[in-house]
């Protein structure tokens, strides 16, 4: 619908809304106007920490789209953010005293300007990064539908947002999601100071929808008439369950960027600026009440404008007078409290358990917490009928269908946005990033949103969400997907971080994540997902922050989580050999630590050797044995040591790879070595290459290339055949099952022909003849498990 | 070894420091077994007493008193008495007779000589004898004879010089192959040497315990280094 239209529109009386409508409409705009000035003085004065980013001269945009909202729909806004608190309905007195920091404020006084949220009338945050909040829409909308209701999820952003890739990414996966959303661009002309035009060559913001395949309108956004009446449809349509649609409302802040900003500055004239303040959304309005529709008078609308007057002064009073946060609270609202789920803390009775499979354990996990809770949503690339890229979603599409295990498009950032919006709105979302390091493409989400949600809100909103990704290296995965980084997102207040060494834990862990209180980074190894191990069936929680001791010993403490978990048990049964007993603790969660096991363990056996697949710079093993200096340094019998993954990104080349990762042989060593006193010493401090007068080293001697060796011994080759063997494949598949052989002993075969097939977790395998010749031997009957690389048969040429 | 090799800070693992703190063990007494002699776990727990005595053959060796006062400090030394033995012996046969606690009281005011940072006011040396204390100035030196004759004649008259001002008294001790380990300092001596002659009569075992408040360590250390130095070198003490 156009501007114009919307003013024919407006013009015939039958068409013009309730009086009563119309008046609240100007009754909130002056609300909104006399809010923001009294701010304004206060923050000349003073009396606000910080600065202000004011909403005068948009207010139109924001009363005409709120209007049509209830407190159970959800508005995401910006950091010019007052103005869409206020239209949703948070009380005048609290979001002041927000502003002013004090404890009576919508947020206690931890959120502030940019970060104010209230549950109670469904405002989602203003936010202090652009683009942020437009994702968070369509998360709530999809949780009010996957909730069987009608709400809806409304973003409010500027022009400069329309460039961002949280824009495109979120409006995408909105249309093809049919979200009940509903975007409002606010098109103030300028990017703080860059005017659209500079920034983009397509400046009809509207027009973008069609990238989407959504509707997208243009509307005067000064007039709050025209806004309420393109509102009026794109809800409607959003709650009716036909998507969303995009709406650019054309405005102008008649005030600097924030306040203390000049109002012109470099970048605007004072003509413009004139022309736009002839063209004031409340002056507009109260010439058409009086003088066009003739549904008020002056002196009516001069008495609303003085009630108002009276309910921002009293806002001003109530907030000045509102007493400090106490300081002694600053600790509070970081995570839950206490952090684990209920079900996570009840004692548990070792019941039943059975040999399972990695993946298999954590889809029965998932499986089970998606049939208890309905209000569960799985968002991931490829994560829906095809199965997941690991198989790690494998039979989940089918039984909870498209509505649940939702195919995304390759938009980290957009449905981890989405994911953070739902959950906080009383649904449950995982999002699978697949890839550990993909994360990065949505870090703003994972750091800056779901991780202060809790903080900002002062426990009045959290996000229960699992951020679910493979982790860490195997087998040439290369320098992007190979990371681990559990102690980047350990670093974040309000991140749980979870590193799984079994598949028992693994499933316990996500079992506990589905059930808890705020974000958690769910870090599976990949190297682990051939792995198998006894799983309790059931009902299974593992808690966050208790480790678990994997071994036990006297003599020193091995740390070690994730993949290096085997690789110390192994270093520590070749220290057995030699009379060393290691102590191997899982610590299983890296946020909440566990370090009370460590200590105790360190104060038995008096040494430590910290184990980690992450890199050793402002990591996990400095964090460890520096909190035993703190806590336990009279135990210490020698300098604890740490091993981690050499400091450079990950290598392809397999003999490069080798020796960037901590292996067996390493622990063993660096535990003899702080078992003599003598920790291994790192350099990841990258000081040498600072001093020139460093001398070089002499080059080492080429490194003989060594034949990758299989994971598993193949069973002795017989005689000087040709070995048929299981190929290498996808990474994660460890093992196949042989269901059918071709050929028999004895039988000719063809360069080229099947004969064999080996079904594997993801996919049955053709075996193919590697040569012509006579099938020789069949080392490997029907229903024999075979390894990778393994031999199954022979054949002589 | 110098004095700044006696003043190293002893290299100690944060488990045996506090396993020797339980035990009221004195770290220095002990051997470390760890990288650069550093003090573990394992040398505390198979620490027995006994074994505690350095050899007599090292040259030097850190003692301090097991239960410390706050302002006390204190520095042991192994002195080689050989040549000094060789020396008298060697005057007495030209005539001249000295004993070894007639040397004493000389090297210990050299000791005060070389090292002025040690001295604490007064320069005399209170003789503790068996009735009293015999005080005996270094500045200006007397000559041996002196000191032999000071010595004998307070040993006959028992007189008491307890109160007569002195930097340090001179304990000599005849119990023969025992380590002092901790002697009070003496009302109005901010320095105390106690000396015990070994049964074979080839060394002697030092205590210098000093007010630390009067006397700071480096230079405490430096001055028993000196004595010792003056005692293994001994030529020097009757020039």
């Amino acid at each position: 619908m156009s501007a114009a239209r919307a003013r024919e529109d407006s013009r015939s009386a039958s068409n013009l809304p309730d009086r009563k409508i119309l008046l609240d409409l100007f009754e909130r705009m002056v609300l909104l106007r006399r809010f923001e000035s009294i701010a304004q003085i206060a923050c000349r004065k003073g009396e606000t920490p910080g600065f202000l980013h004011l909403y005068i001269g948009e207010e139109a945009t924001g009363v005409g789209v709120c209007a049509h909202l209830r407190p159970t729909d959800w508005v995401t806004s910006t950091h010019r953010g007052h103005g869409h608190a206020l239209a949703k309905g948070a009380d005048p007195g609290r979001v002041m005293a927000e502003l002013f920091g004090k404890a009576d404020g919508i947020c206690g006084g931890r959120g502030g300007t940019m970060h104010l949220y209230d549950r109670s009338v469904g405002l989602f945050g203003t936010n202090g990064i652009v683009a942020a909040g437009i994702g968070h829409a369509v998360g709530i909308g999809m949780s009010a539908r996957q909730q069987g209701r009608d709400d809806i999820g409304v973003a409010f952003f500027g022009d400069g947002a329309a460039n961002h890739g949280g824009f495109h990414e979120a409006l995408n996966f909105a249309a093809v999601q049919r979200a009940p959303a509903v975007f409002i661009c606010e098109n103030n002309l300028y990017a703080t100071a860059t005017p659209l035009k500079s920034i983009t060559l397509n400046p009809e913001i509207a027009s973008k929808a069609a990238s989407y395949g959504m509707p997208g309108v243009a509307v005067d956004g000064n007039d709050v008439f025209a806004v309420w009446l393109a509102m009026k449809e794109a809800t409607e349509r959003a709650r009716a369950g036909k998507g969303p649609t995009l709406i650019e409302a054309k405005t102008y802040r008649t005030v600097g960027h924030h306040e203390g900003d000049p109002v012109i500055g470099s970048y605007r004239t004072q003509e413009e600026l004139d022309a736009w303040i002839k063209r004031d959304p409340i002056d507009m309005f109260r010439k058409k009440l009086i003088e066009e529709y003739g549904i008020a008078d002056a002196e009516a609308l001069a008495a609303i404008e003085t009630r108002i007057e009276k309910v921002v002064e009293q806002a001003l009073t109530f907030a000045r007078n509102s007493p400090e946060p106490d300081p002694s609270t600053v600790r509070l609202h970081v995570f839950a409290d206490p952090i684990n789920p209920p079900a996570a803390l009840k004692p548990r009775a070792v019941g039943e358990t059975r040999m399972q499979g990695w993946l298999e354990a954590v889809r029965d996990g998932i499986a089970e917490e998606m049939r208890a809770d309905p209000a569960i949503l799985y968002f991931g690339e490829g994560t829906g009928e095809r199965g997941g890229s690991f198989a790690h979603t494998k039979n989940l599409w089918q039984e909870f269908g498209a509505e649940r295990m939702v195919d995304t498009p390759i938009s980290e950032q957009g449905f981890t946005a989405a994911a953070v919006g739902a959950s906080a709105t009383g649904a449950r979302t995982v999002s699978d990033l697949m890839f550990a390091d993909f994360a990065f493409e949505t870090a703003g989400q994972i750091f800056l949103q779901a991780a202060k949600l809790r903080y900002m809100t002062s426990g009045l909103m959290s996000a229960p969400m699992v951020v679910r990704v493979g982790a860490g290296a195997l087998r040439s995965s290369g320098p992007h997907h190979s990371g681990i980084y559990h102690p980047v997102f350990a670093h974040m207040p309000g991140l749980i971080v979870c590193v799984p060494s079994t598949p028992a834990d693994a499933k316990g862990l996500m079992k506990t994540a589905l059930r808890a209180g705020d974000p958690v980074i769910m870090l599976e190894p990949k190297a682990l997902f051939a792995a198998k191990g006894e799983v309790p069936v059931g009902e299974h929680f593992v808690p966050f922050g208790v480790a678990r001791i994997a071994r036990a010993g006297a003599d020193i403490s091995i740390v070690a989580a994730g993949q290096m978990v085997q690789r110390a048990l192994e270093a520590a049964e070749v220290l057995a050999g030699e009379g060393i007993e290691a102590e191997v603790i899982d610590p299983r969660t890296i946020m909440p630590l566990d370090i009370d096991t460590i200590v105790a363990s360190v104060r038995k056996t008096h040494r430590l050797l910290i184990v980690d697949e992450a890199w050793a710079m402002c990591g996990l093993g400095g964090e460890i044995a520096q909190a035993i200096n703190e806590l336990a340094f009279d135990e210490l019998d020698a300098p604890p040591g740490r091993l981690h993954t050499a400091p450079t990104s990950h290598p392809f080349a397999p003999v490069l790879e080798r020796a960037m990762l901590v292996d067996t042989a390493r622990i063993a060593q660096g535990a003899r070595d702080v078992m003599s006193g003598r920790p291994p010493v790192p350099d990841h401090w990258y000081t040498v290459g600072l001093k020139s007068t460093a001398p070089a080293k002499p080059a080492p001697a080429p490194v003989k290339a060594l034949p990758p060796a299989p994971p598993v011994q193949s069973p002795a080759a017989s005689g000087d055949d040709e070995p048929v063997t299981m190929p290498f494949g996808d990474l994660t598949v460890s093992e196949g099952t042989v269901i059918k052989w071709l050929k028999a002993v004895g039988d000719p075969v063809r360069e080229g022909e099947l004969i064999a097939e080996i079904e594997t977790d993801k996919a049955v395998v053709e075996i193919e003849a590697p040569v012509s010749g006579t099938l020789a031997a069949i080392d490997q009957p029907v229903g024999a498990v075979v390894p990778m690389g393994g031999r199954i048969g022979g054949i002589k040429k | 070894m110098n004095a700044t090799a006696q003043a190293r800070r002893l290299a100690v693992s944060p488990y045996a420091r506090r396993l020797a703190r339980e035990r009221a063990l004195p770290l220095e007494t002990l051997r470390g077994s760890g990288p650069d002699g550093r003090i573990l776990a394992a040398d505390v727990l198979s620490f027995v007493p006994v074994a505690a005595a350095v050899s007599p053959d090292s040259d030097a060796s850190l003692v301090a008193p097991a239960i410390a006062a706050p302002r006390i400090a204190a520095f042991a030394a192994s002195v080689a008495l050989g040549a000094l033995r060789d020396l008298l012996a060697a005057l007495e046969s030209s005539g001249h007779v000295f004993d070894v606690d007639d040397v004493l009281p000389r090297a210990v005011g050299r000791a005060f000589h070389e090292t002025p940072d040690a001295r604490a006011g007064d320069n005399a040396v209170a003789l503790e004898l068996a009735g009293g204390q015999a005080v005996v100035a270094t500045v200006p030196e007397p000559p041996l004879t002196a000191l032999r004759a000071t010595r004998l004649a307070a040993l006959a008259d028992s007189r008491d010089e307890a109160q007569e001002p002195a930097a340090l008294s001179l304990r000599l001790l005849a119990a023969g192959d025992i380590r002092p380990m901790a002697m009070p300092l003496l009302p109005g001596r901010s320095m105390r040497l106690a000396v015990s002659l070994g049964m074979a009569g080839d060394h002697a075992e030092c205590l210098l315990t000093v007010d630390a408040a009067s006397v700071g360590e480096d230079a405490a250390a430096a001055w028993l280094s000196a004595l010792k130095s003056a005692i293994e070198q001994p030529l020097r003490l009757f020039v």
